[in-house]
């Protein structure tokens, strides 16, 4: 594969990226208040990512924001700023797809939402493995699973592929705990879904990790999906520039008093006779000689 | 006097104001020289200058033809024009073309942009307002108001929201064009107690509705209200009994 047949043909695009760039500056710096998550820093996050961005290049080599439509680079770009998500500590990830650059959250990008919109206070995942001594029950009347106990050990565990399932305790702010169980089927069943499917390396050799990822996942989906936009809401929370702006208005508009000079000044250019008169010549030059000036 | 409507939207802008005796003051340089001759009926003799709030086209692109046929534009000093058609104006410095005194004012646009207070006997004290997040000023004695309502707010962040309008296109209007509300806000703040017209203009094609901005605008100051589009003649005298 020829780097120089790779880059000829997507030169073109390259003002219109960085014009999609400059938008994106523009669209973060001109946001109302409010608009990122506390503590998020968009704008940094914004450089920080199309730097990190630039370098990721697709199976044929290309540079992935060269390849995908630029809305696409747009709009995945803002999907994740107003997440609050970075894709360089891999809270979230922007892949092509035909032609598309689209924002996938990660797991880890589902943890930190889930803490900073959900209550969550920690998110735990543990594998069973084979020889493990795990039992749980489910009360009846809430519906609400419990584990009864996990027995685990170095033998056990293995190198890690033998597993039974795998487990998330989700515990909340207000102390309540959310157990999510998971069996292997289910676990595989769920990697089957990946686009590509089947078992990436990955997976095989550290079946007991990605299990982990996957039940903390499923754990966080109804958290994240049922919270709110609390974290937009905070107090202290106005984006600087989105608060001037919104302060402007209300301080500066209609503030100052505006009227004509008291003394009449003589700064006419030109009677209304004079023009009337230029006018007709021009408009008789004009008609006499329309390539005239 | 007579304010005739030439256009009024991001196509194009321009507004004719024309006194009894055929004086002219043409106001922004969007529509084509070739409008403005229909409307005065092909006599430009009585056309005394042209004011051209900022640099956008919609407002500037057809300035060169004006000049050509011998009107004198009016406008920032850079705003690209030059030549003895083009005579520069600075806020705050006022100035007298033909019957007209003009102050021209500092708005807040993405482009240095005039607002311009106009005085005419006929028409008495106008005030003309385009393109701005807000206004920074009141005025005394006000007889007419010609000022941008350019969008809802409402309606623009539904249509985001349903994906028919860009997230750039939509933080910049609301940075760089007046809303309805801040448009009834100056209203509101302004004595209206001499005003006999208030002309809403650059109304946006997808982010407002004429209707309900004449109403609201109607319901908040109790005043003649008008929406400019292509076409529209209004009275604009000092009242309406002229």
């Amino acid at each position: 594969m020829s780097q120089d047949n790779n880059q000829t043909p997507v030169k073109p695009k390259k003002e219109g990226l960085m014009e999609v760039k400059n938008e994106l500056v523009n669209t973060i710096s001109s946001s109302e208040e409010r608009a990122f998550p506390a503590n998020y820093a968009a704008l940094s996050n914004l450089n920080i990512s199309w730097l990190y961005m630039l370098g990721i290049k697709d199976k044929d080599g290309n540079s992935v924001l060269m390849s995908c439509t630029p809305k696409s680079v747009q709009r995945s770009f803002l999907e994740m700023l107003y997440s609050g998500l970075s894709v360089v500590k891999k809270q979230c990830y922007l892949i092509p797809y035909g032609g598309e650059l689209t924002f996938v959250s990660s797991y880890a990008g589902d943890e930190l939402k889930a803490k900073r919109d959900g209550g969550v206070l920690s998110v735990i995942a543990s594998a069973i493995y084979e020889g493990d001594k795990f039992a749980y029950e489910v009360e009846a009347e809430s519906g609400i699973k419990r584990i009864k106990e996990h027995e685990q050990s170095l033998d056990t565990i293995g190198n890690g592929t033998k597993i039974k399932g795998a487990y998330c305790v989700v515990t909340f702010k207000d102390g309540r705990r959310e157990l999510t169980i998971m069996s292997k089927d289910q676990i595989i069943m769920s990697w089957n879904q990946r686009q590509g499917q089947g078992l990436s390396p990955a997976h095989q050799k550290f079946t007991d990790e990605m299990a982990c990822k996957t039940v903390k996942r499923r754990a966080l989906k109804p958290i994240i999906g049922s919270s709110n936009d609390s974290s937009l809401m905070e107090e202290g929370n106005e984006s600087p520039k989105g608060s001037e702006a919104a302060q402007a208005v209300k301080q500066k508009a209609n503030a100052e008093r505006f009227d004509f000079d008291e003394h009449e000044e003589v700064s006419s250019k030109q009677t209304a006779p004079e023009a009337k008169a230029v006018a007709v010549a021009a408009e008789a030059v004009q008609a006499e000689y329309p390539s005239f000036a | 006097m007579i304010l005739i409507v030439l256009g009024s939207s991001s196509a194009g802008n321009g507004y004719l104001l024309q006194d009894s005796e055929g004086n002219c003051l043409i106001l922004e340089a969007g529509v084509r020289l070739k409008e403005v001759k229909k409307a005065l009926d092909f006599d430009l003799s009585g056309v005394q200058g042209c004011l051209i709030s900022h640099r956008h086209g919609d407002h500037i692109k057809y300035a060169s033809d004006y000049m050509k046929a011998g009107i004198d534009v009016y406008t920032d000093a850079t705003n690209g024009l030059e030549g003895h058609r083009f005579i520069q104006m600075e806020s705050g410095k006022q100035l007298t073309i033909g019957p007209w005194k003009i102050k021209p004012f500092s708005v807040i646009h993405d482009v240095p942009t005039f607002g311009f207070l106009l005085d005419h006997p006929e028409s008495g004290k106008t005030c003309f307002i385009t393109d701005t997040h807000y206004c920074p000023y009141i005025f005394k004695g006000l007889n007419n108001i010609i000022i941008e309502a350019n969008f809802c707010e409402e309606i623009m962040t539904k249509r985001f929201l349903e994906g028919s309008l860009n997230a750039v296109v939509r933080a910049r209007t609301m940075k760089s064009h007046m809303s309805l509300q801040t448009t009834l806000d100056f209203l509101k703040a302004n004595d209206l107690s001499e005003v006999n017209n208030i002309i809403l203009i650059h109304l946006s094609s997808g982010n407002a509705d004429p209707e309900s901005f004449l109403q609201r605008t109607l319901a908040a100051t109790g005043k003649t209200v008008a929406i400019a589009s292509p076409g529209t003649e209004i009275q604009l005298n000092k009242t309406p009994f002229l």
